[in-house]
């Protein structure tokens, strides 16, 4: 395998992922933990793509699965997330539609895509620079975390509403399913070695002082 | 020092495993959706009110079967068509004459129903049929059915007069059970008369016989009529909402049982239930020449006493067009003409079967009678109302007669008079003069004279020697008796000893008295005496 000149993997060294000392490759085995040492992680891609499509499948559920079902007076009405948001903007609850639309439609989707980007430009490279494409990857990293308001929402829902016979609150699958989406593009994003991004970089590109 | 070892990595990643199985359980949950999606139906109804396409449950029994995917209007753009998807368990339901309404809060005769929908929104009921299943297409029902489809029991139909009768939902009773209700009212135009259907649910269908008859049971009813004032308040519901109740006449024997789909005519009241209960019979003038006031169709007619028909009507146009035509043969019609009242009897009102046979052989009987003496007459019937009743009876003492005929029907001689009260009192006088007064007279005589003698012989006892001996003995008696009179008199000396007597009496009786207050203040005073007062000991600090 051969290495842009200039970065780390070209001179030998290697990246211990537990306790991030860097180690001569040649000896396996970190100094400092014992960790095994990779110079690129192995099967980094095609776990991040395996990952990426469970997403996608997973998403088609979630969104078309009622997420829960509000049974008032005993009669159960299902709703689905865009229902929510659909209801939302009846109501006049704009600022409330904009954040659910957002944090469950708009970002995983966008966590999806960024990720499905990066494996391409990975793989094949791209127009833009390693450093737009850092900056992706952190973005989508950090942007994770937050797409799970939908999920905490019935949460609170189904523990809060609970006045028995009158009006009762039941996570529907599509709850599950969008939780099980937002973790797994998650471990998608990690699973991507981020190392991959510098491996097509021209060395000249690389400003070195 | 060790070296990393360089190894070929596998081809295919194990990681791959996660995306298959999410993919099959996808594909085995739309597969599943598939499967086990139930059928479509479409409905229609008159209006969509309060249905709403993804809301609308259809239920049975409240059990939710399917939900309303579509409301749209039909091409006609004067109903809707309403498409539902339903559990796939609800297939076996789908039968030909399953019932679909939309359950609405209702207030009917029968009560209130539907409550929960004003909270919950309405839902389209859905009722299970008997029929073959198959059926997708319903027409549904703007109310819910009265009777299940495919209950057992009996469907019969009703005619009156009147609609105001009967109206839907009202119970059918019998003896004051409810065993069915009215499901439709609705006028037949050619027969120009209401047509209820009525349904007696099973069991008590068998009750139900041919010559059942049905009458108005609307809760309440007043009869005056020549048997009385009769008041008749039944059960609260059937005096808020009425009803049919329905029952055999006394003492007929029941038929066979009525077949679906029987009419029977619905009787005003239970008191016409003897009325037209006799099938046969024959209708005969009788010409009265008092007066018939207080006799009204429907009065009864008699014989001694015992219904044997009823009076149809006073024949007044066929009095009046007779009238006329003797006055233009130029006879004096005015005077005195008779009036005819059409009367009909029913011979099985006495026990004879009711035939054509019996009433010819009544009609002999009749024959026979007029000739012995047979006639119709007014009779009072109640004295309150004034209601008059005909009554046939054997007058003795009427020349033979024979049947006649007016205006087409047989008519039977009447007993003249000019009114049955007047009639009575001539009898009263007639039966006066019968009485034996000549041999009453000759008794009374004979007493007189011995009365006579028995007063002589008194006039001749004090006279003469009996007479002096007993005037000798009276006075002797009453000198006795003034002795000793004069022996108790106060100034002798038994009345000196009484008078003293009597004042020790008066002393001991107030001394008496004394013991009484004192026992009354104090009963135990005879037995204990009166506690002795503890003499007084001087304490420190009191007054000197």
């Amino acid at each position: 395998m051969r290495f842009p000149a200039g970065t780390a993997a070209a001179s030998g060294l290697a990246l211990c992922h537990i306790c991030h000392r860097v180690s001569d490759v040649v000896r396996a085995r970190c100094h400092c933990c014992g960790t095994h040492l990779h110079l690129r992680n192995a099967h980094s891609l095609e776990r991040t793509i395996a990952l990426l499509i469970t997403a996608v499948m997973l998403y088609i559920p979630a969104n078309t699965l009622p997420i829960m079902h509000t049974y008032q007076f005993g009669q159960p009405d299902p709703a689905t997330i865009i229902g929510g948001v659909l209801i939302l903007i009846d109501m006049g609850s704009y600022p409330i539609a904009a954040v659910i639309f957002i944090a469950s439609v708009m970002v995983p989707i966008a966590k999806m895509l960024a990720i499905a980007y990066l494996v391409v430009s990975v793989r094949r490279g791209g127009k833009i620079s390693a450093q737009q494409r850092t900056v992706i990857y952190r973005m989508t990293e950090f942007v994770g975390k937050w797409s799970m308001v939908d999920v905490f929402v019935v949460a609170i829902l189904v523990s809060l509403v609970r006045l028995e016979g009158l009006l009762t609150i039941e996570p529907g699958l599509a709850a599950a399913a969008f939780a099980s989406v937002v973790v797994v593009t998650m471990l998608s994003a990690h699973a991507f070695d981020v190392r991959l991004i510098w491996d097509n970089c021209e060395v000249e590109e690389v400003a070195t002082p | 020092m060790t070296t990393a070892a360089v190894k070929e990595t596998r081809k295919i990643s194990s990681i791959w495993l996660i995306p298959i199985v999410a993919a099959v359980l996808g594909i085995w949950m739309v597969i599943n959706h598939f499967a086990t999606q139930g059928p479509k139906i479409t409905i229609t109804f008159e209006t969509a009110e309060g249905i709403e396409a993804g809301k609308t449950k259809i239920k049975a029994l409240n059990v939710e079967l399917g939900v309303v995917t579509s409301v749209e209007l039909n091409e006609a753009m004067d109903g809707v068509v309403i498409e539902a998807q339903l559990d796939p368990f609800a297939r076996s339901m789908l039968r030909e004459d399953t019932a679909l309404w939309v359950e609405r809060p209702r207030v009917g005769p029968g009560g209130v129903s539907g409550l929960g929908t004003i909270l919950s929104g309405g839902f389209i009921q859905l009722q299970v049929g008997r029929g073959k299943e198959g059926r997708r297409d319903f027409i549904g029902r703007e109310s819910p059915p009265l009777t299940p489809a495919g209950m057992p029991g009996l469907r019969l139909v009703l005619k009156s007069d009147r609609a105001s009768d009967l109206s839907v939902g009202d119970p059918v009773l019998y003896r004051g059970f409810q065993v069915g209700q009215v499901e439709a009212t609705r006028l037949d135009l050619d027969a120009r008369e209401a047509r209820s259907e009525i349904f007696i649910d099973a069991p008590y269908d068998a009750l139900v016989y041919q010559n059942t008859r049905f009458w108005n049971a609307s809760g309440f009813s007043f009869v005056a009529s020549a048997s009385g004032i009769e008041l008749d308040i039944g059960s609260l519901q059937s005096l808020v909402t009425g009803g049919v109740a329905f029952g055999l006449p006394d003492g007929m024997v029941p038929e066979a049982p009525a077949e679906a789909g029987a009419e029977f005519r619905l009787l005003k009241s239970k008191a016409r239930l003897n009325d037209v209960a006799y099938e046969h019979g024959f209708d005969v003038v009788v010409a009265f020449e008092q007066s018939v006031s207080g006799l009204r169709a429907d009065a009864a007619v008699e014989y001694r006493g015992i219904q044997v028909g009823v009076v149809r009507r006073i024949m007044t146009p066929e009095l009046l067009s007779d009238v006329v035509t003797s006055t233009l043969e130029g006879e004096d019609s005015v005077s005195g003409r008779p009036i005819p009242v059409l009367i009909h009897i029913e011979p099985g009102r006495i026990g004879l079967p009711d035939t054509e046979a019996s009433s010819d052989l009544f009609m002999r009987i009749l024959e026979a009678g007029a000739r012995k003496g047979l006639r119709a007459d007014l009779k009072m019937g109640n004295l309150l109302t004034g209601q008059q009743v005909v009554a046939i009876d054997f007058f003795p003492g009427v020349p033979a007669a024979t049947l006649g005929e007016y205006a087409g029907y047989v008519a039977m001689p009447s007993m003249p008079g000019s009114g049955s009260i007047p009639r009575q009192i001539s009898e009263v006088l007639a039966k006066l003069n019968d009485l034996p007064v000549e041999p009453l007279l000759e008794d009374i005589n004979e007493t007189v004279v011995s009365l006579t003698g028995l007063l002589q012989n008194l006039q001749g006892m004090p006279s003469g020697e009996n007479g002096d001996v007993l005037y000798g003995s009276i006075g002797t008696t009453l000198q006795k008796l003034n002795i000793t009179l004069d022996s108790i008199a106060p100034d002798s000396s038994s009345g000196r000893n009484l008078n003293r007597s009597l004042a020790e009496l008066n002393l001991m009786l107030r001394n008496l008295e004394d013991l009484a207050r004192q026992l009354s203040a104090k009963p135990n005073s005879i037995l204990f005496s009166d506690p002795i007062e503890a003499d007084p000991v001087p304490r420190r600090g009191d007054a000197p």
